[in-house]
Parts: C-alpha cells; structure tokens; sequence
C-alpha cells in the first residue's frame, strides 16, 4: 500500500530506517497505521508541508514505534507501561479476563502489606494518593513474574490490599472508637494485626475476597 | 375471669414485643466493627487537569495526575471519564489512560472536544498516580484533559 504526499511515495516498502518485518514494527503499524493514513489523506497543503518538514510518515512511525518494545509490547513513552498491562482500546477486552484472583507470592504480599502498614501509620489512617508507593509495589510485582500473570495478579493484590487496610483501620478504631483517620493513633496497636492473620480471616468469593468474620485481637 | 384472660392477653404480647428481639448468639456476632461498616461507605470522586498537552507527528505527550486523598479503606471505581478539550487545527489521537495499578487502556480520539468513558479499570482502587497520554496521528494535536473518576468505598 502507497499513497503519494508533496511528491514522495510512502508505504511500508519505502522506509529507509525502519525494519517493517519486525515486531515493534508491526505492532505499532497495527496500532496506528490505518489513522495515520486517513489523517495524511485529509491535510491541507500547509500541513502536509508542515508533516513533511517533520520527516513525514517515517518519522511519525519512527516516533510512535518508541511506544513499543522488540517484542512488540506496548511500553508506552519511556517504559512507563509494563508489558502485559496493556489491554488496548478500552472495551475491546473484558475486563473479566484480567480481574481474578490467582495465586500470588508470599513475597509480593508481605511488600504490598508493609507499604499499607506504613502508609497507613505515616498518614494517620488517611488513603493519601499524593504520598502513596502502592504503584512502585505493583511495578516491582508485575516484573516479577510472566506477563501472562501480571494483570491477574495486580487484581489479587490490589484486593489483599483493600483487606489489609481495613483490618488495621478495624484494629485502631476497636483500641479507640472514637478515632477518626487524620487523628494519631498509639502504632503499637498495629502489632497484633499481621499478614497471616488478615489472610487467615479472608475467602475468596468470585474475583473478590471477603471477611470470614470481623474479630480481631488487639 | 375475663379481666384475668385480658390480663393474660396483654402480658403475653409484651414479652413477645421487649424479650426476645434478638438471640444470645446474633448479638454476640454483631460487633462495633460491623456498625462501623455498616456506617461509613457511601461514594465519591476526584476531578484533575492536565496541562496542555502537545504531540508533534506521533511523539507521546504525558501528564501525571494525583488523586489526592481517597475516603474510605476498601475502594472501587465505577467510572472514568477523561474530557478533552481539543485545539482548532488538531490532527485526530489516541488517548492512553494508566492506573495507579498500572492498567493501560486506550480510545481513538476525533478532531471536537469531547468526552471519553472508560469502563475498564472499573473495580480497581483509585488512589494514587494516573497518567494521560496523547499521541497525535497527525502533524500535531494540542489537548487539554480533565480526569473524573467515580469511586464507591467502605470503611
């Protein structure tokens, strides 16, 4: 396929620095090649000179394949996205695919338990976005393990985690219950709330985990 | 003897309506977690603005948005809604949204300004850094987004 824009012919054939058989190549073709086309096809001549002056459609597919990695990934600007995390054009895949509860490593859980312990001492209670590390924990967890897991596993941690936090909010307000999150709390209340005996407390019900009871010792 | 039966009568109902409410073993189970449960959840939402983004012939421009302190301690998002305000002359997108989790889900985006739904990262938690991605198709695309995200949560 070619079509011809201010005089140079373009098509997958005519890049002089791009290998079009590889799969970072491919994938981001695959990504982005059909609207780049239509959206060459409806420039005014200004900005085709413009377009042309930047490099054309070689150094537009050069820029969006720096999305991509050699496997054909998608990484996005810098790395920011892990391989695996991405689920393309929101609707496209169920959801239901990637949130279920699978098995995740005794390790991964007790990281992702310590940084809420933390956080939730140095905030008082309080779920501060602007503080948090919970995307470091996930970032570390998903390059972790296989890319086939790393959705699925985010979700099961993601819920240890909600369970985590309720059981030491759970913990303070049972020591003082008229404690409210933002005001201190005496932290040597935490040190009956253990991973193991949160975990031991849960079941899983669907792609949730839910409280066999609400007791806990103090 | 009929006072003595009406007597009976108003007796018999007044232990049913004071005595036996609630059994020994539901009012052992019932703690003050539970109320506060039971309490505290309710639903909430934060709103962000990117800066301007610019994207020049397929190069990415990113924004880092935080969603600042979140109620409750269990949390789920019911909606995300990104609302562009595009800028004449901007060639069509793709709109990249990411997660405090890391998920990564995308829209292709017209030339008007517009608001985009996504219903992927319903479930997850929204506290913490999302990022906005705009990667214009064309020669440039000049974008600024708001971020909403709905959230259910309980305490």
């Amino acid at each position: 396929m070619s079509i011809r824009i201010a005089g140079n012919s373009y098509g997958q054939q005519g890049y002089s620095s791009i290998n079009v058989n590889s799969k970072q190549y491919k994938a981001a073709a695959n990504e982005y090649l059909d609207a780049v086309i239509a959206e060459e096809a409806m420039m005014t001549p200004e900005q085709k000179m413009m377009y042309e002056l930047m490099g054309g459609r070689e150094a537009h597919m050069r820029n969006v394949m720096s999305n991509f990695n050699s496997d054909g990934d998608f990484i996005g600007p810098g790395g920011v996205v892990v391989p695996g995390m991405y689920h393309g054009k929101d609707g496209t895949v169920d959801r239901s695919t990637w949130q279920q509860i699978i098995n995740v490593s005794d390790d991964a859980r007790q990281k992702m338990f310590d940084n809420v312990k933390r956080e939730f001492i140095q905030e008082n209670g309080i779920s501060n976005g602007d503080t948090t590390k919970r995307s470091k924990i996930f970032r570390e967890y998903q390059l972790s393990v296989k890319k086939e897991e790393r959705a699925k596993g985010t979700w099961t941690l993601q819920q240890y985690e909600g369970k985590y936090r309720s059981a030491m909010y759970a913990a303070v307000k049972a020591a003082n219950p008229d404690w409210e999150p933002g005001q201190p709390f005496d932290s040597s209340i935490l040190d009956g709330v253990t991973r193991e005996s949160v975990e031991s407390n849960l079941v899983q019900s669907g792609n949730q985990f839910v409280r066999k009871s609400i007791d806990y010792s103090v | 003897m009929k006072r003595k039966l009406s007597l009976l009568l108003v007796l018999t109902l007044l232990c049913t309506l004071f005595v036996t409410p609630v059994s020994a073993a539901e009012a052992a189970n019932y703690t003050e977690d539970q109320a506060v449960v039971a309490a505290t959840s309710g639903s909430n939402y934060f709103s962000k603005i990117t800066p301007k983004l610019n994207s020049l012939n397929g190069s990415s421009a990113m924004a880092t948005l935080s969603s600042g302190s979140c109620s409750g301690n269990e949390r789920s998002i019911t909606s995300v809604s990104v609302n562009c305000r595009v800028s004449s002359g901007s060639s069509r997108y793709t709109l990249y949204v990411i997660s405090p989790d890391g998920t990564t889900l995308s829209k292709s985006c017209g030339t008007s300004s517009t608001s985009y739904t996504f219903t992927g990262f319903n479930g997850e938690d929204p506290k913490g850094d999302w990022i906005i991605i705009i990667v214009s198709n064309g020669v440039v695309t000049t974008v600024t987004a708001t971020l909403k995200v709905n959230y259910n949560y309980s305490f």
